[in-house]
């Protein structure tokens, strides 16, 4: 038996030849035209941004970029790759989990822990009972 | 590891785990008052907790099976298309689900083999010092397939449940407050669960995809599996828990690896962390498939995923199937019908340009599947969304980039794969439950274009604990092991094996084979009349005639008048001389002859002159006359008187021999009654000069009137004397008359060359130079030789060995010698048949003038031609044909130098298992397998035992059936009953068996008759089944038979007593027993070597005495191996092998044979080998191929006989694996003028009995089975092994332990005491066999009745009494019949 699959079927490059009887000379996607129109729209906000004025140069030049950005961008994206699943592609491959080369914690240390003999226990002295030299000597070990 | 920060800054969910069994587990949230909350753990991958065979995440539930492996190769298109439709089908009722299928493989490394085989070998062989032993013997078997493993590749396949959908989860988490107020809808969703698992677990165990669910340990291997991918697997796992998989068991697997990547690299490290993988590094790079053509499947293609397959590692597969709904894709197909219209209109309207091809090709596509979903039955056409990754490994970078490229060229050109980027994210996609990574590379198709894949294909046969035989010949080398025993421990299954192999139809082989020669290797291509090839039995055989190339045509079976036959095509042209050729010769000698006797005599006669002057004249002329014969030659000379007209002599014949073509020759075969046509014969050798240390005539005359042991000679011709001490040998007289002793070197002399006490001719004088062998002729004749009064010339010796060198010396020298044997009265068997060979020849053979006188000098000469007595249309063959004369008129070629295939591979497989702890017992008629038990380590358990040269009723048919004992049938359910039905089925077989045997020793003629089978009935009952009679007593019974045929009895009795001598093997001496040793050998070689068998496709009624005895022989032969598996403990392994089994469906008790061991290979555990080599003789046995368990095929060249073999494996006929029998081993082009021996593997189909079905390639190549390979190579001139010795099995048996004769005493006491109740099984045991109710004559008519009142007794079952006052009635009415003899089985 044949097998085949269905993939023909819905690889129909719907190309946009043109107004009617005006025939361009290249042959672009209707996603191609969709691209560049919204990629045009950004380049001519970030020039804003930049600060370059609305000039024939400047716009030229927007076209121009627009031009190469939509080819280099409708060259990744095709039938088997579509626009959504190469962001998602790439979104995954930025975070794909990295080689870690430093480790987290080390060795363990103590240093930080204070050590006491006593534990400290509430100050009675206060109503009265003289500072005795052991109390002094207590206080002083505590603050040791 | 799987981003463990990101988890666990994830809110904690508060997922209350309920089971589907309903098993509700306290809310996490929820504590008691003072208790710490216990961190809970979420883990890192989508999965929550795996319940039997359901995998819950948090979204989603799957239900996963484990698909059963299908059998791809070897089914026949037809069978290979229902599969896949099975499968569609099954896709097309799982609408609406994603699927997952996950492809992964389970090692299992030689290691694991080795220690499963050695667990396995309960009682294996001791080591035999300064032999190999058996560890180093499995050293070499792993050491043959190192590195390779027998990984078993596992299918599983998730099926998508249910979408918990947001009520559900909502109601999941009010549940508590729920369960008060309606608790059918907390349920609800787990009831509604149950019923479609169960929905589920129906639709995938049907046939096509056949998973059951899986279970907990085959859950964890995936999961394990997937989350480790890229890993080795490890070495154990971790322990599968008793309850459900909670979700802190999965980090049991995720944290086994962790993944990391660079970005946008070609390959994931992936790092194990616990147990056997700690610290080990592997890259993995995961492909998917891209744009496919179209494929055929299964005519021209394979399925896809097999393709993979034959890269050296594994691959995994994971596949997202998502199948749609019809409704959905209506749409969707209108909506791209709509875009190609458009663009179709926006080209050619409104640009008047010619739209693509391609537009054109998608409205039709479009248009046929809309076609195929809307039209009648539409499961099939249902559309499915697929994503298809695999996943394959390496240690490093550059070795999983190579297998990558590897994949990639395997695939092309039909079908494209892309190595994306996001490898991490399409790793994780293995793990069940996760999501897709993208949805780039979406394939669209059919589900059966998605069943067509096929992944549950695979090529396994054998188990894998058995011995190693060798390894599959599909796209995958698979080592493939066999466990003989396996399928009736476990499986239940019979023990009966075929092994079929040919030499190959014809003798017609491709040009470039390789023939030997004594002297080196010619090819096909090269060999011309006159070289010499090797002939089956090793001796040098000539080329006699070669014909040329022929292809594709009619071709024909030239039969000669000395037996040989050589395969010619039907336009082949032959220069045969023709009686009137010889006639026309004839007619020019007498021409010559008168001729010159015409010369004018001194005196002539006085006559008239016949012109008719009438004058007188003296001139005698002679003229041609016009005068026309019958047949149209003008060619007659007479005499007449005259002077005129001289006629002439043509000097030259009038008929030459001319070319005739074979189908010319087959019309005028014969002219009259004479045979028309003849060839002439190469002429003998011409050799140059030998050193021979005996002169030839002197070895001659010692050879035939020699002592044997010493340089004496016995004569009573003093010429011979006389010619002895002209050659230079003293002969000194001894006091007895005749007697002369050979003083001297002689005896030393004739030590050397090993013919004292061995008399034979060395091969050394068979090639010596011509007047040296017409030396060595004329010492044999002159002293053993006698010439008939009509000038033939005989030689007779009762010495085999010698008798045939005498053949190949007569036929070395040219002439046409006849061997014939005749059976005399010898002091021992071996001495009894006296071997007479004849020639006729006017040369002078002699020196002895007595006998020289006698010869006849006008004998015409018939050695130098060969008459064609047949021509037979055979079908064709497509290469050359030579033939050689050589009585069975068939020689060694190529790759069947070794003559039979099946002795190597079972020769292999007795070693091995012997190894490992088997018992066996072969019958191998020719005799090569006995050098098994020549090797050092089988040779302290080993016993050859020669039946022609062994005693005397070591073939007695009463005891070659072995005799039931009552602890064989302890395990039945009433042991008693069961034992005394056994013993009549004994006594029954043993009866039908002498009476088959007789019946087959007589001659047919006498056989045929019908009164011979009666009285020889009436004998066999009268002598009765008990095992301690023998077939002398039938004879005697013959004789005092006094029934109405007694005269017909005692003829019989007289045939056979003729025979008696022969039979001597049947028949016991008086007080020997054959049997009365007991010995415990591993291994018993029984061999008939020179018995006469008869040829194939012979009739019975041509066969000579000595074949039909050979053939009863060798029944018996085989009975007696089945004998054999009774003597051990049940449980032990035994084998049995019977070579050249072709027999067994000649004689009826072969049946009978087969049918014991079929009933009982599996309750004893014995493996029985049948090998032959032609099929038909085993289907011609009913029932066999539903006895058979397993199969192994070689090579076989014609059609019938592999459609026979086809049948055999249980594999469709007439479907094209015809060709695969055909081209099994077929090495393409083998370069010309190798001289190296073909030892390479053989090629086998072998059809496990567990429904594997594979091409395999035998292999015993090892270093460690070197010796073997010697002992089972039979083509002569093979390297003798060495460190071989003679074998003596009589000293070796010596030494064994003898049991006393205990056994027979037990079984004579046993039938002292037993009762008579057993006429009931007796008369069963001979209905079953056939010989109850036969045709005893008319006078019997109360057989059949006595015989069912005896019956029914059995079948009511009615015990005690009136069973025994039946019996003794039926006892007294048998005893009259029976005569005397106790019949006590």
């Amino acid at each position: 038996m044949r097998i085949r699959t269905d993939d023909e079927v819905y690889r129909v490059d719907a190309v946009w030849l043109g107004p009617p009887k005006a025939t361009f000379p290249w042959r672009a996607r209707y996603v191609a035209w969709g691209v560049g129109f919204v990629l045009f729209l950004l380049i001519l906000t970030v020039e804003r941004q930049l600060g370059i004025t609305f000039g024939f140069f400047s716009t030229a030049w927007a076209f121009v970029i627009t031009i190469a950005l939509t080819k280099l961008i409708t060259s990744r994206i095709s039938h088997e790759r579509p626009l959504g699943a190469v962001l998602a592609m790439w979104f995954r491959e930025l975070t794909t989990p990295r080689e870690k080369t430093t480790g987290e914690g080390g060795a363990v240390s103590a240093s930080k822990v204070r050590i006491h003999t006593q534990r400290p226990r509430p100050q009675r002295a206060r109503h009265g009972t003289p500072v005795t030299a052991d109390t002094r000597q207590r206080v002083m070990q505590a603050r040791r | 590891m799987f981003g463990r920060g990101a988890s666990q800054s994830q809110p904690e969910r508060a997922n209350p785990d309920s089971g589907p069994n309903g098993a509700r587990k306290p809310r996490k949230g929820r504590r008691l008052p003072g208790e710490q909350s216990v961190p809970s753990y979420t883990p890192s991958i989508a999965a929550r907790s795996i319940d039997g065979h359901l995998l819950r995440t948090s979204q989603e539930i799957y239900a996963w099976y484990r698909l059963s492996p299908q059998r791809w190769s070897f089914r026949s298109d037809s069978q290979r298309r229902d599969l896949i439709a099975a499968i569609a089908g099954q896709y097309a009722e799982l609408q609406g689900r994603w699927l997952h299928l996950r492809v992964t493989t389970r090692p299992y490394p030689i290691r694991m083999w080795a220690e499963a085989h050695v667990h396995n070998a309960a009682n294996r062989l001791q080591d035999t010092p300064g032999a190999q032993s058996f560890d180093d013997y499995l050293i070499g078997e792993q050491q043959q397939l190192m590195g390779r493993s027998m990984a078993e590749k596992e299918v599983y396949l998730g099926v998508q449940v249910q979408t918990r959908n947001a009520v559900d989860r909502a109601v999941e988490r009010v549940a508590p407050l729920l369960r008060k107020v309606l608790p059918e809808a907390v349920d609800a969703e787990l009831i509604a669960l149950d019923s479609e698992v169960e929905h589920l677990d129906q639709v995938l165990s049907a046939a096509g995809l056949e998973g059951r669910p899986a279970e907990a340990g085959e859950m964890s291997w995936l999961m394990h599996r997937s989350c480790a991918l890229g890993l080795p697997a490890p070495r154990s796992m971790p322990a599968v828990p008793g309850a459900a998989w909670e979700p802190e068991d999965l980090a049991s697997f995720t944290d086994a690896a962790d993944f990391h990547a660079d970005p946008y690299a070609p390959t994931v490290t992936v790092r194990g962390r616990t147990g056997s993988n700690a610290g080990v590094t592997s890259h993995l790079t995961v492909l998917t498939i891209g744009q496919m053509h179209g494929l055929q499947i299964p005519e021209v293609d394979d399925p896809w995923m097999q393709h993979a397959d034959r890269l050296p590692s594994a691959v995994e597969w994971s596949a997202r199937i998502y199948v749609r709904r019809p409704e959905e894709v209506a749409g969707e197909l209108a909506r791209q019908m709509n875009k190609v219209r458009s663009q179709v209109k926006h080209y050619t309207d409104e640009h008047e340009l010619e739209p693509p091809q391609s537009l054109s090709r998608q409205a039709a596509r479009v248009l046929e599947i809309d076609d195929e979903m809307t039209s009648g039955f539409t499961a099939l056409a249902t559309r499915v969304h697929s994503w298809w990754r695999m996943a394959v490994s390496g240690p490093t970078e550059r070795d999983t980039l190579r297998h990558a490229q590897q994949l990639l060229e395997l695939y092309k050109p039909k079908i494209a794969v892309e190595h994306p980027e996001a490898q991490y994210a399409l790793a994780r996609e293995f793990i069940p439950g996760e999501p897709l990574a993208s949805a780039a590379y979406k394939r669209r198709g059919s589900v059966v274009w998605a069943a067509s894949s096929v992944p549950t294909a695979t090529a396994d046969v054998g188990d894998r604990r058995g011995i190693l035989l060798g390894e599959t010949c599909t796209a995958t080398r698979r080592p493939v092991a066999w466990d003989p025993w396996m399928a009736q421990e476990i499986r239940d299954g019979s023990g009966l094996t075929a092994i079929v192999a040919g030499l190959g139809g014809g003798k017609a082989l491709a040009l470039d084979t390789p023939l030997p020669t004594p002297t080196g290797w010619t090819t096909m291509g090269e060999v011309q009349v006159g070289d010499q090839l090797l002939g089956m039995d090793g001796k040098p055989t000539g080329v006699i005639a070669a014909t040329d190339v022929m292809i594709d045509r009619p071709c024909f079976d030239v039969v000669f008048s000395d037996g040989s036959v050589i395969r010619a095509d039907a336009q082949h042209q032959w220069l045969t001389r023709t009686r009137k050729d010889w006639k026309a010769q004839d007619r020019l000698n007498e021409r010559m002859q008168r001729a010159s006797a015409a010369v004018p005599a001194a005196e002539a006669p006085p006559g008239i002159c016949a012109c008719g002057c009438g004058q007188p004249t003296r001139r005698w002329t002679y003229r041609r006359t016009p005068m026309a014969r019958s047949d149209g030659t003008y060619y007659y000379s007479r005499f007449a008187h005259g002077h005129q007209r001289r006629g002439e002599i043509s000097l030259v014949a009038n008929q030459l021999p001319t070319v005739h073509t074979t189908a010319e020759i087959a019309q005028t075969l014969r002219s009259g009654q004479q045979n028309n046509h003849s060839v002439p014969v190469a002429r003998a050798f011409d050799l140059p000069a030998a050193e021979l240390p005996v002169d030839p005539y002197l070895l001659g005359a010692w050879l035939g009137d020699g002592t044997s042991i010493r340089a004496e000679i016995t004569v009573f011709d003093r010429e011979i004397v006389d010619h002895i001490e002209a050659s230079g040998q003293e002969c000194r007289p001894r006091r007895a008359e005749g007697h002369y002793g050979l003083p001297g070197t002689l005896q030393k002399r004739l030590r050397e060359l090993g013919v004292l006490g061995d008399k034979h001719i060395p091969a050394g004088y068979l090639r010596a130079a011509e007047p040296q062998r017409r030396a060595l002729l004329a010492g044999l004749l002159d002293t053993d030789g006698y010439c008939k009064p009509t000038g033939g010339i005989q030689f007779s010796v009762t010495n085999e060995r010698l008798a045939r060198g005498f053949h190949e010396l007569a036929l070395s020298l040219g002439y046409q010698p006849r061997m014939s044997t005749k059976r005399v009265k010898g002091r021992h068997p071996h001495t009894s048949t006296v071997y007479t060979i004849s020639f006729t020849t006017a040369d002078k053979v002699f020196r002895v003038t007595r006998k020289l006188a006698r010869l006849n000098p006008s004998i015409r000469d018939t050695n130098h031609r060969r008459y064609i007595t047949d021509v037979i249309p055979v079908e064709s063959v497509a290469v050359r044909c030579v033939q050689v004369d050589n009585a069975d008129h068939t020689y060694l070629a190529g790759n069947t130098c070794i003559p039979t295939h099946n002795s190597f591979l079972g020769g292999g497989t007795v070693y091995k298992t012997l190894r490992a702890g088997a018992h066996w017992t072969i019958l191998d008629p020719s005799g090569p397998l006995s050098r098994l038990c020549d090797l050092p380590e089988l040779r302290p358990y080993a016993r050859p035992i020669n039946l022609l040269n062994a005693q005397p009723g070591i073939l007695n048919p009463y005891r070659v059936v072995a005799e039931p004992l009552l602890e064989h049938f302890m395990d039945e359910d009433d042991p008693e009953r069961a034992w005394r039905r056994e013993s009549a089925l004994a006594g029954a077989t043993r009866r039908r068996l002498v009476l088959d045997v007789l019946s087959g020793i007589l001659p047919y003629e006498v056989a045929r008759l019908p009164q011979t089978r009666i009285v020889l009935l009436r004998a066999v009952r009268a002598v009765g089944g008990r095992f301690d009679a023998d077939p002398g007593q039938v004879i005697d019974a013959l004789r005092r038979d006094a029934s109405e045929h007694h005269e017909h009895a005692v003829v019989v009795a007289d045939f056979l007593d003729e025979m008696r001598e022969r039979m001597s093997l049947l028949i016991p001496e008086a007080d020997a027993d054959p049997y009365r040793d007991h010995r415990d050998d591993r291994l018993t070689v029984l061999t008939m070597a020179g018995l006469t068998l008869p040829k194939d496709g012979v009739g019975r009624e041509h066969w000579t005495d000595a074949e039909a005895l050979g053939v009863e022989m060798l029944n018996l032969a085989a009975w007696l191996t089945q004998r054999s598996v009774y003597e051990r403990p049940k449980e032990e392994r035994k084998g049995v092998w019977i070579d050249e089994a072709f027999f067994l469906s000649e004689v009826p008790t072969g049946r009978v044979l087969m049918n014991r061991f079929a009933r009982d290979s599996r309750k004893w555990n014995v493996r029985v080998l049948l090998s032959s080599q032609i099929p038909a003789d085993f289907l011609r046995i009913q029932g066999f191929v539903s006895l058979l368990d397993s199969v192994f095929v070689g090579r076989l060249d014609d059609d019938d006989v592999q459609s026979d073999a086809l049948r055999l494996l249980k594999v469709p006929v007439g479907v094209g694996y015809e060709q695969v029998v055909s081209a099994l081993g077929r090495r393409p082009g083998i370069a010309r003028g190798e001289t190296e021996r073909d030892r390479d593997p053989r090629q086998f189909i072998f059809a496990d009995g567990a429904g594997g079905v594979e091409r395999i390639r035998v292999d015993f190549s090892g270093a460690h089975l070197a010796h073997l390979r010697d002992a089972l190579d039979t083509t002569p001139g093979a390297k003798e092994p060495s460190g071989r010795q003679e074998a003596a099995p009589a000293v070796q048996g010596g030494g064994r332990g003898e049991q006393a004769a205990q056994r027979q005493e037990q079984e004579q006491a046993r039938q002292g005491g037993m009762p008579f109740d057993d006429a009931d099984f007796q008369l069963a045991a001979e209905q079953e066999l056939g010989i109850a109710e036969d045709d005893l004559g008319k006078n019997d008519a109360r057989d059949p009745s006595h015989a069912r009142d005896a019956r029914a007794p059995e079948e009511t079952g009615a015990a005690g009494g009136a069973e025994a006052t039946r019996e003794e009635g039926t006892h007294a009415r048998a005893g009259r019949k029976r005569g005397t003899g106790r019949d006590a089985a």
